[in-house]
């Protein structure tokens, strides 16, 4: 593959080798790897003229667009950071954001633009639609990228932490990367492959969309909003664009197993689907399988930190639909262990080492402290390990399964709980496709949500022949469909506010 | 015969948007509604539960597609031509 040391490499690479080849397609038209670099350079010159040293961070935040993606290559070929904001995150949240990485200006779409001149007046915000055409700064924009170095801080992805306060977890060019090489040779990406972007690129997902995609000189096909929200919708979107690999939060392939039309779609193209974010539930990942034919399917495992560094590789015919999917084996480059003593015990703690992980949290050395721990590898030589908080164990054939988070094994009357196993046990023994259990006042709250309103009395009794007594959750309510963050995953946050309503009435 | 249609039926529809998912900011019938995050998927099932019962017809996943659903008059247009149907 490709010998790239920056992340815009490739794309810089593919412009040259193949021009008119498709880098990006949105619903009614494509962007040449030709047209993405021009554009690319059009924002950098802007960016330098108005003085982005190397090392600034750049807010960037829009609706998903082709747009988007130049305007992230503009920044990191400029030297800078790019932070994406959520579009659609809350007034205050894009404010404590901006605080957090005091970014030397903001690049938007209009809608945003005019929210940010709002929010954060001292602050310049640039419009993409409106950028000047700054051209014949060839030299100057050659010139900033050669004094980039591969460690520099390339993007920031922020998350808030269980305090609320913003957290940037800080990626290099060359952390990024890794993972970006890894992840198309895992999927084997080839010029001739269309891959999805499902997830916006505030999310660590869209970082195999776009950048392991442009290794391999492929089309990135950018799903709209929209589509993300009808899954009839989506589902013909993957048929249109004949999308041959396909990468995203469990959710949109529940959605399209559910209501998506799928017996009339032709989804023969498939070759990969990739999905990662939050735990599949087993069954229906079986009936969305049935109608992709030459797909593989990945279970892809990793925390923002450390990117994508487990996988899982199945086909139609090992899923039964009921076991618990693995996350399968440490990926190329990632040396994954148990726990910090040898020999390892049985289940513990999953520490990972890599090029692909973070350097650091930005500015927080206390935190990033906390998070590593300086190790021994296999061969006796000290290595830097991320601890994930996430407990696994390994199967007899050695693939790992999550067992579920550190904080998410608790104690209850004396009983430890593993509150992924409640949740693994509410969706096998009923009908109900998604479950998600919080605690509140020392009592376990079920809500599932898939299918139509079980009746909660059969539930409790279905799970009470895999559960303990003491695991059997104190109340199940049944949703229309889960609440969801904007990224797609169970929005825990709201459903553990729903329990506490539950108290307080 | 079915029954007749509400009186305004994009009227109707504007009012539930405005108030379910705008916190009562008006809407114009051609804004498309799920570009700017005002409506989810969430929001998007309970639009169509709302439109089942309202127009007395049921929708089938298949149809639950942006050309029918990406503004009140695209909704509209689709459920009266749904009844017209399956009158």
């Amino acid at each position: 593959m490709l010998n790239a040391v920056f992340l815009d490499d490739p794309l810089a690479h593919f412009a040259d080798a193949t021009p008119q080849a498709d880098a990006i397609s949105m619903v009614g038209g494509a962007t040449s790897y030709n047209a993405l670099e021009r554009h690319v350079n059009r924002i950098a010159a802007h960016l330098l003229s108005q003085d982005v040293q190397r090392g600034d961070r750049v807010i960037l935040s829009a609706a998903k667009s082709p747009h988007v993606v130049a305007a992230l290559y503009a920044i990191l070929r400029v030297g800078a950071v790019y932070v994406p904001i959520d579009p659609a995150a809350p007034s205050e949240r894009m404010l404590a954001q901006i605080k957090a990485v005091a970014p030397n200006c903001v690049l938007a779409d209009t809608a945003r633009a005019k929210i940010y001149a709002d929010l954060a007046p001292a602050m310049r915000v640039f419009d993409f639609a409106e950028l000047p055409d700054a051209s014949g700064a060839s030299s100057a924009i050659q010139s900033r990228a050669e004094q980039r170095d591969p460690e520099d801080p390339a993007y920031i992805l922020m998350t808030s932490g269980t305090t609320g306060a913003p957290k940037g977890i800080v990626h290099t060019h060359k952390s990024g990367l890794a993972y970006a090489r890894m992840a198309a040779n895992l999927c084997g990406l080839r010029a001739t492959d269309r891959v999805s972007n499902h997830t916006p690129v505030h999310f660590d997902m869209s970082i195999f969309d776009i950048f392991s995609t442009a290794l391999a000189g492929a089309c990135v096909v950018i799903i709209p909003e929209m589509h993300t929200k009808l899954p009839a919708s989506l589902s013909q979107l993957a048929e249109e664009e004949r999308i041959s690999v396909w990468y995203s939060v469990p959710f949109a392939l529940i959605q399209m197993a559910e209501r998506g039309a799928l017996a009339s779609r032709d989804l023969s193209a498939l070759r990969v689907v990739m999905f990662a974010g939050e735990k599949m539930p087993p069954a229906p990942l079986k009936s969305f399988a049935a109608h992709a034919p030459n797909a593989q399917f990945l279970n892809a495992y990793g925390p923002t930190e450390t990117n994508h560094c487990t996988t899982a590789r199945m086909t139609y015919d090992d899923l039964d639909g009921v076991s618990p999917i693995p996350i399968g084996y440490a990926d190329t480059g990632v040396t994954a262990r148990i726990g910090e003593t040898l020999p390892e015990p049985e289940s513990g703690e999953l520490l990972i080492s890599s090029d692909q992980v973070m350097r650091e949290y930005w500015q927080d050395p206390a935190q990033t402290d906390q998070r590593f721990c300086v190790l021994p590898d296999a061969n006796g030589s000290s290595k830097r390990f991320y601890r994930t908080g996430d407990i696994v164990r390994r199967a007899p054939d050695g693939q790992l399964l999550l067992v579920g988070r550190e904080d998410r094994q608790i104690k209850l009357r004396g009983f430890r709980i593993e509150l992924d196993e409640v949740e693994l046990a509410l969706t096998v023994a009923t009908a109900v496709t998604e479950a998600a259990v919080v605690v509140s006042n020392n009592q376990i709250h079920a809500f599932v949500s898939g299918g139509t309103q079980p009746d909660v009395a059969e539930i409790k009794t279905n799970i009470a022949a895999i559960l303990p007594w003491y695991a059997i959750p104190e109340s199940i309510e049944w949703l229309e469909q889960m609440p969801r963050t904007s990224t797609g995953k169970i929005d825990r946050v709201t459903l553990l506010g729903r329990a506490h309503a539950r108290h307080a009435a | 015969m079915p029954d007749t249609l509400p009186e305004a039926p994009a009227g109707v529809l504007r009012t539930y948007v405005e108030s379910t998912f705008l916190g009562g900011q008006s809407v114009s019938d051609t804004d498309e509604l799920l570009l700017s995050g005002m409506i989810d998927s969430l929001g998007v099932m309970s639009l169509v539960a709302f439109i089942e019962q309202t127009f007395g017809i049921e929708i089938p996943f298949e149809d639950v597609t942006l050309e029918n659903f990406s503004s009140i008059a695209a909704m509209t247009e689709y459920a009266g031509s749904k009844r017209a149907t399956s009158g």
